[in-house]
């Protein structure tokens, strides 16, 4: 029941920032196709790429990335924002998590618009595998609420964090798989295997593009579901209680 | 069945400087292995001192004490927002709370909307949030400012609002911080026979204020607290004998 009025606190909080506004969330599609269509034609360019299989696979990794990025971004300043409500209402902390990755979902489901434009105007053929995107996106969702918790607690306590994921995020971005395309790297960019979020991108784009994703990349994500969701207990167990003195 | 029982309760908390705040202080102490202890950053309070105490149905408190003395530190234990170190917190029934004016409250947001919001994140339904909108929309007299955004609002206003949320879904415990001060003659009547209705529903009321003309006319026990010790007192002020 608190998973239900989290999603519908962060639609209002989606519809309050986009108040007064013409077109209201339709800003986020807009942003983003502006975003995929400028990058499209100067990487498509530079790359030496096909448009027809470059634009697709570079819009469902931006897409994917920016949910991501933004998780991660915001994460350490979830409970610092919310610090009003968790000092005036006893409330699962998690619930603050929830509110704000629901926020994400909304988001990525907006952007989803640019998914199904992209995919009918290229012709990209729409398979039975196709429909394994669907795990893939909720795997990667479970992924973000764990990696947001354990940020949002560390964030709470230690302020730099905030500073430290902003600074490195655009580093991530270089060695994850978001413009170039992992089939068409030279041997020494492997390195972006290291990086997990490759996989979280992956998971959800290869079915898309009509391949099915590999086993690596699943037990891959699976295993950082697992461990991340440990540790995210553990440190909610220990530090849960501190939290209203911290924010 | 309403209960609150505090027994040998013990609150301490640590306030982290801006240096004990950062990651690099922490670093820096596991590169020098530590020996350099920063303990002049990190002040311990004690906010609660071995507080015991019983309510039950019908007990209307007035908290009193000076600032800092440890009243809204007390208030957030009792709503559990605050875990204590030591001794043990029973506390039955549907708790309500009314803490810092605008809690909860999304500005841009209509009066309207904003109701659902904090009902959902009381943890009614959205339907159950959508039917406490009449009974609110007449205790608060807000007529059409309802429809504009909360940003609008005096503080008058929105304590109107966030009171009549707080109560419309009667809540067993209600807890409020000293907030009567931004309401006018006529809403502070309109809280009084609110609270006196809570109460003679079998409910438990605690309030911390200055104001002893109120604490006179809502409570019935009083509380003191002194540097987060807490004793019992007379309505003249006096020890009471337990």
């Amino acid at each position: 029941m608190f998973l239900k009025n989290a999603f519908y606190l962060a639609w209002m909080d989606t519809r309050a920032r986009y108040k007064k506004t013409l077109i209201g969330p339709l800003w986020l599609t807009i942003t983003n196709l502006i975003g995929v269509f400028g990058l499209s034609i100067v990487w498509a360019n530079l790359l030496n790429e096909d448009l027809s299989s470059f634009v697709p696979s570079l819009s469902v990794g931006m897409i994917i990335w920016q949910i991501i990025a933004v998780a991660i971004g915001e994460g350490p300043s979830v409970f610092r924002w919310q610090s009003l409500m968790i000092r005036n209402v006893s409330i699962p902390i998690w619930f603050f998590v929830a509110r704000a990755l629901s926020r994400q979902v909304i988001n990525l489901i907006h952007n989803f618009l640019i998914v199904i434009g992209v995919v009918w105007y290229f012709n990209v053929p729409v398979q039975i595998e196709t429909l394994l995107f669907i795990p893939g996106v909720l795997l990667v969702i479970f992924n973000l609420f764990w990696i947001t918790y354990v940020l949002a607690l560390l964030g709470a306590r230690f302020r730099d964090l905030e500073y430290l994921t902003t600074a490195v995020l655009p580093l991530l971005f270089f060695i994850s798989p978001v413009i170039f395309r992992p089939d068409r790297l030279p041997i020494n960019m492997e390195i972006i295997w290291l990086n997990p979020l490759s996989y979280f991108i992956e998971v959800v784009r290869a079915p898309i593009l009509g391949k099915i994703p590999d086993h690596q990349t699943y037990i891959v994500v699976v295993a950082l579901l697992v461990t991340g969701s440990i540790t995210a207990y553990y440190m909610h167990k220990i530090y849960s209680k501190r939290l209203a003195f911290w924010v | 069945m309403a209960e609150i029982i505090f027994d040998d309760v013990t609150l301490r908390y640590s306030i982290y400087s801006s240096n004990a705040m950062s990651l690099r202080s922490h670093l820096v102490k596991i590169a020098t292995g530590g020996n350099i202890d920063h303990v002049g950053n990190k002040t311990i309070i004690t906010a609660l001192k071995n507080v015991s105490f019983k309510l039950t149905k019908g007990d209307s408190v007035g908290i009193i004490g000076h600032n800092g003395a440890g009243k809204s530190t007390l208030l957030r234990t009792i709503a559990g927002i605050y875990q204590p170190q030591s001794g043990t917190i029973t506390c039955t029934g549907k708790i309500a709370t009314v803490f810092e004016i605008g809690a909860g409250l999304e500005p841009e947001l209509s009066g309207y909307d904003n109701i659902i919001n904090l009902g959902m994140i009381m943890g009614l339904t959205y339907k159950e949030a959508k039917a406490i909108i009449p009974a609110i929309e007449e205790f608060t007299e807000l007529g059409d400012f309802l429809q504009l955004p909360v940003r609008t609002y005096s503080s008058g206003m929105t304590m109107r609002l966030m009171f009549a949320v707080a109560t419309s879904i009667t809540p067993e415990i209600l807890l409020i911080d000293e907030m009567f001060a931004t309401g006018d003659e006529g809403f502070k009547e309109k809280c009084l026979s609110r609270i006196k209705e809570l109460i003679a529903t079998a409910h438990i009321f605690v309030f911390a204020s200055h104001d002893q003309h109120l604490i006179e006319t809502y409570c019935n026990r009083i509380f003191r607290l002194e540097h987060g010790s807490l004793e019992e007192v007379t309505l003249k002020g006096e020890k009471h004998d337990i």
